[in-house]
């Protein structure tokens, strides 16, 4: 915050110059959000498994649709960024607009998500890396051995606080994107039967039945997204990079999904999408391009899909490490998740309680001998987008209800209209998945996993509440800080220095 | 000096190997280089703002000459935590200098593996740059009341994480008392500390550390 002094409004502030030198801007910012996104992972991967398991061929149209509600969603989202401070954005969010145990509710629903992003992505790094080395090198890896590489890797790059290098992941960002656009463009330059149909892009799908599967699997593509806020304090232009940057990635995200899964479904024609999405898996899109660029380029393609997988896997991780962190410093969780390593500052207790939980699961998949493609990569993350989709929800709604009381500057349509649509569609979004989760999850409508895998979140909120009510109970210095942000400042002494007050000192 | 002596306790008293992630020294040396000041009574801390006092005589000292300057020449008033964030951008070196100017520290070059900076501030004397912790810890030993520079090393140690390696040796009940003594940190002073506490959280947050 900065007051002007009327002092001598000419000379040039030397505090904001000296602390500019070190401020995002847009571009940063949508390089830093667009790489936790992954885009090639959610391509050759996400919309892949999304057709093969839900057998919904509207993939096109609901990575468009989603782009579409994300950006209703983003303008009051990045408005409260400009309010509230902390980078548990969801959960401080909603503790400033629906209170304190919805808040901490949203917190746990929040770590239970971001892991399931994370965990997943194992069953997806581990099976297209496999993959990669018995086409490349002819070996016969199972996929576990793969996963414990990843995990390996994040798991110490995690305790080092490795974050991935801002200009490795703008090349990897950038040849991505390249690699993703080259072949969109091959494959809808060869459609199939020599006919260019817009039929998965045809808006009335999203009306059709097991469009919640899909909205849901498209909503698990773009998450990390929401992490521009993050950066709020650090940009050049608070009030203006973010959202610039919010909009810019959402946009960028919105096309490059929609376009190449456009593409996909043009080079297979959509009738046989949901078939060839479940013959060929994550190798889809390499071997739809195949016939018509150079192996080298379709190598290079693989490649990529790995470190894009691998800078999701380590985003995630730190994501989860950092939303534990902060609630470690509120001490909403245990204290020890707020300790930070002496040597690099990496929030190390939240890393470490990540690594575990990743490998006990995983491991366990492997034990129990279940898919890692569909019952890892596919059910564990879109699990996490279901979560990512309900903090969403409840986000828009906070955001209606804490400018209620006050609209602090901020207009009515940012404050109030937009994010009212926003939780209207998103909780249709949100109900219709529920509706139809057997046919996300590609099992029957009896099964009881339907129920259980949206209950498990209900509970797992439930449990936050509860735990909130508790410290208002019992520790009220606690309850009192939740969701306030581990930045926000502390009030500070009023009266004047005297040599007594300063002790031996003076 | 305030700072002087943070400088010593996050730094090995033989080697000169920092204790702590470089970003939170250069923090905890700002708040110490604004504690020397307040103190004196050069600059205040109201509201989360920090301010030049009304007609101050400029500092004897150079480096808080500087930081001074810095504060009285600026047109705008800023809150606490970005006067934290300036004054850390040079802080470290601009103690690391303070102490090389009067001999208890000389410019050595490292050739660490994968290290980025390539200079190590060595003590010239292992006894002068230990005499911090020793004092702090004589302190705790004997409950002794602390005094202002004590209470602001202790402060900025506990804030800092580093308490648990400069006062590894202590027991429970003197990090017991130790932790009592905190709360009666000069109030200024204390918002001074908690601010370093909140940046240090923020910088990890923010993925800035």
């Amino acid at each position: 915050m900065m007051i002007t002094a009327p002092r001598s409004p000419a000379r040039v502030s030397n505090v904001a110059n000296t602390l500019a030198r070190n401020k995002l801007g847009v571009l940063s910012v949508v390089f830093f959000v667009m790489a936790a996104a992954a885009p090639l992972t959610v391509i050759a991967g996400g919309a892949t498994a999304g057709w093969a398991i839900t057998g919904q061929i509207s993939m096109p149209i609901a990575y468009i649709f989603v782009a579409v509600i994300l950006a209703i969603f983003a303008v009051g989202f990045v408005a409260m960024s400009r309010h509230v401070l902390g980078a548990g954005a969801f959960y401080a969010y909603i503790a400033q607009g629906l209170g304190r145990p919805a808040g901490t509710g949203a917190a746990f629903i929040a770590l239970m998500a971001y892991n399931a992003m994370q965990i997943g992505l194992y069953g997806g790094f581990a099976v297209v890396l496999a993959q990669f080395l018995d086409t490349h090198a002819g070996l016969n890896v199972h996929w576990l051995p793969c996963a414990l590489v990843g995990w390996l890797l994040v798991s110490i790059f995690g305790q080092l606080r490795v974050d991935l290098n801002g200009r490795v992941l703008a090349v990897l960002l950038v040849a991505e994107c390249a690699v993703a656009a080259l072949f969109g463009a091959v494959m809808i330059g060869h459609p199939a039967d020599g006919n260019l149909t817009f039929a998965t892009l045809n808006p009335s799908l999203l009306w059709a039945t097991g469009i919640g599967a899909t909205l849901v699997t498209a909503i698990t593509g773009y998450v990390g997204f929401e992490s521009t806020v993050v950066f709020s304090e650090e940009t050049k232009d608070p009030r203006r990079t973010v959202a610039r940057a919010t909009f810019i990635a959402v946009g960028v995200i919105g096309l490059l999904y929609g376009g190449a899964a456009w593409a996909m479904s043009v080079a297979t024609g959509p009738d046989r999408i949901v078939e060839r999405a479940t013959s060929d898996g994550t190798q889809l899109i390499f071997n739809l391009a195949s016939p018509y660029v150079g192996n080298t380029i379709i190598t290079l393609g693989e490649l990529l899909f790995i470190t894009s997988l691998f800078a999701a896997l380590l985003a995630f991780h730190n994501t989860v490490a950092r939303y534990a962190f902060a609630l470690g410093r509120e001490r909403v969780l245990p204290a020890a998740f707020g300790r930070t390593s002496r040597r690099n500052s990496a929030p190390w207790v939240g890393s470490l309680a990540q690594s575990i939980l990743a490998l006990a699961l995983f491991v366990g998949y492997a034990v129990a001998g279940a898919d890692p493609y569909v019952h890892l990569f596919f059910w564990v993350t879109v699990i996490g987008g279901l979560g990512v989709l309900i903090l969403m929800v409840l986000t828009s709604a906070a955001v209606v209800a804490y400018f209620t009381r006050d609209a602090r500057g901020e207009s009515p349509y940012r404050v109030f209209g937009a994010p009212a649509l926003a939780t209207l569609v998103l909780g249709w979004v949100l109900y219709t998945t529920i509706k139809e989760f057997d046919i996300l999850l590609g099992v029957a409508p009896t099964d009881p996993l339907r129920w259980w895998i949206p209950a498990a979140y209900l509970i797992t909120a439930v449990l936050g509440v509860v735990w909130a009510l508790a410290l208002r109970a019992f520790n009220p210095d606690v309850y009192a800080s939740i969701g306030r942000g581990a930045n926000l400042a502390q009030p500070v002494a009023a009266g004047r220095p005297t040599p007594a007050h300063a002790g031996g000192r003076a | 000096m305030i700072a002087d002596d943070f400088f010593r306790l996050t730094h090995d008293d033989t080697s000169g190997r920092p204790l702590l992630a470089e970003h939170t020294i250069a923090l905890g040396l700002a708040a110490a280089l604004l504690g020397e000041l307040l103190v004196e009574q050069k600059i205040w801390v109201e509201g989360g703002h920090l301010t030049v006092t009304p007609r101050p005589t400029p500092p004897q000292d150079a480096t808080a000459h500087m930081v001074f300057q810095s504060i009285a020449r600026e047109p705008e008033v800023h809150d606490l935590s970005t006067w934290l964030a300036f004054v850390s951008v040079h802080a470290y070196d601009q103690v690391a200098e303070r102490l090389m100017q009067s001999g208890e520290l000389k410019r050595e070059a490292t050739r660490r593996f994968l290290r980025r900076d390539g200079i190590q501030y060595v003590p010239t004397s292992s006894t002068r740059a230990a005499a911090p912790w020793v004092m702090l810890a004589h302190y705790i030993r004997h409950s002794m009341p602390m005094d202002f520079e004590a209470l602001v090393l202790a402060s900025l140690s506990d804030a800092t994480g580093l308490t648990g390696v400069v006062l590894r040796t202590a027991n429970k009940d003197e990090l017991a008392y130790l932790r009592r003594q905190l709360p009666q940190l000069w109030r200024p002073m204390r918002a001074v500390v908690d601010q370093v506490r909140l940046s240090i959280g923020a910088a990890v947050l923010s993925y800035r550390a």
